[in-house]
């Protein structure tokens, strides 16, 4: 699907001259998903450097079954998807230690595509300021735990004994 | 409302006990000399029908006086006749029947007395021992990770690391008071920890986390008529615990210990002292017929914190049905836990008020006879509970002086009824039997603790918060403004939060470390684990421990206090000073470690690439001292081994290679900014950044000569002048005190210059600043080869040094 918007987009292009080809610039803008690291060890994190988390209360895709996305509204405000353009793909970014074969896209409700990896539709997080902060590792939202993937695809979920909370991974003694 | 085996079973339970008594075996107590004839009614503990008595119980009687209490017989069903002694309560008003064997599981114990029993048949009244499965062992405690910044640490106290913790709101008009925590996932130790409103740690009581064990329930209260610090401490397994009360007083000595009676250890949820008891909870997994689980048993205990007697003593499975749970026998954890009890407060009616977590709901209950008076939330609430006033797996309920409840409604679960934990205050109407919510008290942002916390008032409106489970502490005032907001900086948490005002005096000493510092100096860092009341620090130095006197003094800055000393001496010790200036305590004497040190910010270069930088030998040995400075990563200068002595100091002569001459003359503005690193053969490194300046001079120069004391001396006989007139001439202070030091240059009999008194640290060398007179300036202008020869005399009370040295302009 991807292949053949870019095909359609580069003639339009070329009809519409200078104009176009600002289209065509955007269309090619690619959402990379890199790793950086952090406390809880190498993670996802977007081009930005900012760390990208999977959603517990998604439902996660895979062998021909589209992920389920249920984070909307002021949820994705808070926890903004991952998106990538129309026409432009989602790529692992060099020597990343990302595996492209779990790369893939789904449609939002809005028509708009979402970043996914191993099935699971990525977010970042509004409550990491700086480039490397993984603040919202373990952090219970919006109904469910919000969790770092690691290259492989698993979720970075918390310590042992400790499990999801408001305010991030905390102990469970209980 | 919920009810366990109920009245009427327990009357059955005990007309049948009676019947069977018949010629039963007796012992008499050995306090039985007095005549049975109290009238008045007494309560006793275990309640007539309690099923789930101790095997180790005593047996309590309360409204009596311990003489009058009488012939006490008690017979166990399998166990037979108990003899015993009576042992009186410290307020005269009660006493426990000690049995001196224990009773068997499962049995029915009769007693027999000459008393009007609460709930007995006359005298005589029965309870059955239930079926304790095992104690509460340790569980490993699921510490956090220390990080970066997890844990607070302190050169003067090593020993203590208590977890870090960062304070984002503090705004006026707080309430004053410092703050109690017990941190209790570590990072690396949990215990009692008292910090002010700035996150500064005031006291720290620690224990390392790999013991397993915990404090909990840490605050102020009033015993024998004194503020003293009381917390739980032992070990916990799935939120229970097993352990003792602590008291400390004001001198944080330990004045006493509260068990739990009846064989039980004390829980970790409630410490409460009232007058000279203190109610606890203990709780005894034990087996009960139709559950495959053991069955956590709560049971509510007065301990007589003197005697360590049982005054009163409630069973939870006795009441409460463990239907009532919100907690099923399927949960986690290691036994079925239908209670979970955390709050325990004697109203001033004399019932009892009974917080339990895993029912979600809160009892009153008339302590005379056990019974249940209302139920607040649950499965069976006997009120009505208004818009907002339902809670759920709440915590620290209690009953204010207005009547009203304050509740850290934890909201947990699982099922979670809540997003987000608060504190509520509810308004009772017994009346109509209807609960309303008066107020409720966020955490900005919300957050939600699954366990733990509470709420506590304060004067004027406000409430502290401790938000459990989480690592948050925070304070709203009356209008429910958030004005405090503080957290463990990693995961750790308190089981409770509290401020109160505190002022304690340790009776240790103060701690001191002393480190090399830079340029010569000293760095102390002075402590005092719990002392409220220190305003600064006295620093003493010398050379002899035993006489050491005053450098001057530094306020305080938090639980310890860096202190830079502008000195060299072998030994240190500080002086806690309270305001007015009064010494509190000393520390011991500590020894400055063996280190060398290099002096200043500039050295002085010749033409030829020759020049020297100040150094001093801080050790009991002469040292032994190579020299290497650098510029960026070039190495510019090396020398060998050049001696210093012992407790003094001296020039390291060094020449520049032949990139370091080529570096200094392409210099912008004659100055090459080096690192000059000097090490000695014991080991030690001492490092200074400088500017290495090149001067110019001619012809031999005049004649150098000196004269020293053997406190106060010149280093160096070549002394450097600015193109303002002003130079510094190198001294050294070895007095135990300091050197205050007054200079005059002079050429022939005219001055040059003089200075008021300046200030050399003892044992350290350093530069007396002199201003060149107008006069002084024309000279050293004209001379020739800009080397003026001038006299030196350096002049304090611990000596007089003068010589005859050159002075060298440079721009």
């Amino acid at each position: 699907m991807t292949s053949t918007f870019l095909r359609r987009t580069t003639s339009v292009a070329v009809l519409l001259g200078a104009l176009a080809l600002t289209a065509v610039a955007v269309a090619a803008s690619n959402t990379t998903v890199t790793t950086h690291k952090t406390s809880q060890g190498k993670v996802l994190a977007n081009s930005r450097g900012f760390s990208l988390y999977n959603f517990a209360k998604d439902t996660q895709g895979g062998k021909g079954k589209a992920p389920k996305i249920t984070c909307y509204g002021k949820c994705a405000t808070a926890w903004p998807p991952l998106l990538v353009k129309k026409g432009a793909k989602v790529v692992a970014g060099s020597r990343s230690g990302v595996n492209s074969k779990m790369l893939g896209t789904t449609k939002r409700r809005d028509g708009s595509l979402q970043a996914t990896y191993n099935g699971w539709p990525l977010y970042t997080y509004g409550g990491d300021s700086h480039a490397g902060d993984s603040t919202g590792e373990g952090v219970k939202q919006f109904g469910a735990a919000w969790y770092l993937l690691k290259t492989n695809g698993q979720l970075v979920k918390c310590p042992r004994g400790q499990g999801p909370s408001t305010s991030g991974c905390l102990p469970q003694s209980y | 409302m919920s009810s366990g085996p109920g009245a009427v079973d327990v009357w059955v339970f005990a007309a049948k006990l009676l019947a069977g008594l018949g010629a039963a075996a007796v012992a008499l107590a050995s306090a039985a000399a007095a005549a049975p004839a109290a009238s008045a009614a007494v309560a006793v503990y275990p309640s007539p029908g309690t099923s789930n008595a101790l095997p180790q119980t005593q047996i309590t009687f309360r409204g009596v006086s311990p003489q009058a209490i009488g012939p006490v017989v008690v017979r166990g069903s399998s166990t037979g006749a108990h003899t015993g002694h009576i042992e009186g309560d410290s307020d005269g008003q009660g006493g426990s029947f000690l049995v001196d064997k224990s009773f068997a599981k499962g049995e029915t114990v009769t007693v027999n007395t000459g008393l009007s029993i609460i709930g007995g048949s006359g005298g005589t009244f029965a309870f059955k021992v239930g079926n304790p499965a095992f104690a509460i062992n340790a569980m490993p405690l699921p510490v956090v990770p220390a990080g970066a910044n997890g844990v607070m640490r302190f050169r003067s106290r090593p020993d203590l690391t208590p977890g870090s913790v960062t304070i984002s709101k503090n705004s006026a008009p707080a309430s004053q008071g410092d703050i109690f925590l017990t941190p209790q996932f570590g990072p690396l130790q949990n215990g009692p920890m008292i910090i002010d409103s700035r996150g500064n740690l005031v006291w720290f009581h620690p224990t390392p986390v790999s013991q397993q064990t915990i404090a909990s329930d840490f605050r102020v209260q009033r015993y024998n008529g004194a503020p003293v610090l009381t917390w739980f401490e032992g070990v916990t397994n799935h939120g229970s615990g097993s352990g003792q009360g602590v008291i400390f007083d004001q001198k944080y000595v330990q004045i006493a210990t509260v068990h739990a009676g009846n064989g039980l250890d004390m829980d970790l949820h409630e410490f409460l002292i009232s007058g000279n008891s203190a109610w606890i909870v203990a709780v005894q997994p034990s087996s009960v017929a139709g559950i495959g689980k053991p069955t956590m048993d709560d049971v509510i205990q007065e301990i007589d914190i003197k005697t360590g007697l049982v005054m009163f003593e409630w069973h939870a499975l006795d009441h409460i049905a463990t239907g009532d749970t919100y907690f099923p026998p399927n949960s986690g954890g290691f036994v079925f836990d239908p209670y979970h009890t955390n709050t325990v407060e004697p109203l001033k009616d004399g019932t009892v008020l009974i917080s339990m977590r895993n029912t979600s709901a809160v009892y009153r209950i008339d302590p005379s006879t056990g019974r249940i008076l209302w139920t607040l939330g649950g499965k069976h609430s006997s009120f009505k509970l208004g818009s907002g006033a339902s809670f759920a797996f709440q915590h620290t309920v209690l009953q204010q002086p207005d009547g009203t409840l304050t509740i850290f409604d934890d909201g947990g679960g699982p099922p979670y009824p809540h997003s987000r934990s608060r504190g509520i205050r509810l308004s009772l109407d017994t009346g109509h039997m209807r609960a309303s919510l008066v107020k409720e008290y966020d955490h900005a942002p919300n957050i939600q603790a699954n366990f733990e916390g509470g709420v506590q008032d304060l004067s004027g409106g406000d409430v502290f918060l401790g938000w459990g489970q989480q690592p948050y502490f925070s304070e709203d005032n009356a209008s429910g403004q958030q004005i405090f907001d503080g957290r463990f900086t990693v995961p750790t948490s308190s089981y409770r939060a509290y401020r109160f005002a505190w002022n304690a005096q340790p009776p240790t000493q103060p701690a001191l470390a002393v480190g090399a510092g830079g340029s010569g100096t000293s760095r102390l860092y002075a402590s005092w684990n719990g002392a409220t009341d220190v305003a600064s620090w006295q620093v003493m130095a010398g050379s002899n421990p035993n006489a050491l006197v005053p450098l001057g003094s530094t306020r305080n800055a938090g639980f310890e206090t860096a202190i830079d000393a502008n000195s060299n001496a072998p030994y240190f010790a500080v002086q806690a000073l309270s305001a007015s200036g009064r010494v509190l305590a000393s520390s011991p004497v500590a020894a400055t470690p063996a280190h060398v040190a290099v002096y200043g910010h500039s050295a002085f270069v010749s033409p030829q690439g020759t020049g020297a930088v100040p150094a001093s030998c801080a050790a009991n040995h002469p040292c032994s001292v190579d020299t290497t400075i650098t510029a960026g990563r070039t190495v510019v200068a090396t020398t060998g081994r050049e001696r210093l002595a012992e407790a003094s100091g001296g020039l390291l002569f060094f020449s520049l290679n032949q990139a370091g001459r080529s570096l200094l003359n392409k210099a912008s503005n004659r100055r090459l900014g080096v690192q000059v690193s000097i090490h000695d053969a014991s080991g030690t490194r001492g490092t200074a950044g400088m500017d290495l300046i090149k001067f110019s001079a001619g012809g031999a120069g005049p004649k150098r000569s000196v004269v020293q004391s053997p406190k106060l001396q010149l280093i160096g006989l070549t002394d450097f002048v600015n193109s303002r007139g002003t130079g510094g001439i190198l001294a050294g202070c070895f007095a135990a005190a300091p050197c205050r030091v007054t200079t005059t240059l002079s050429v022939g009999r005219t001055v040059i210059a003089r200075t008021g008194r300046e200030y050399l640290g003892p044992s350290t060398l350093g530069y007396l600043i002199f201003q060149l007179n107008g006069t002084g300036q024309s000279m050293l202008a004209h001379t020739s080869g800009n080397q003026l020869g001038a006299q030196v005399r350096i002049s304090s009370s611990e000596g007089t040094a003068s010589g005859q040295v050159a002075l060298v302009g440079f721009s």
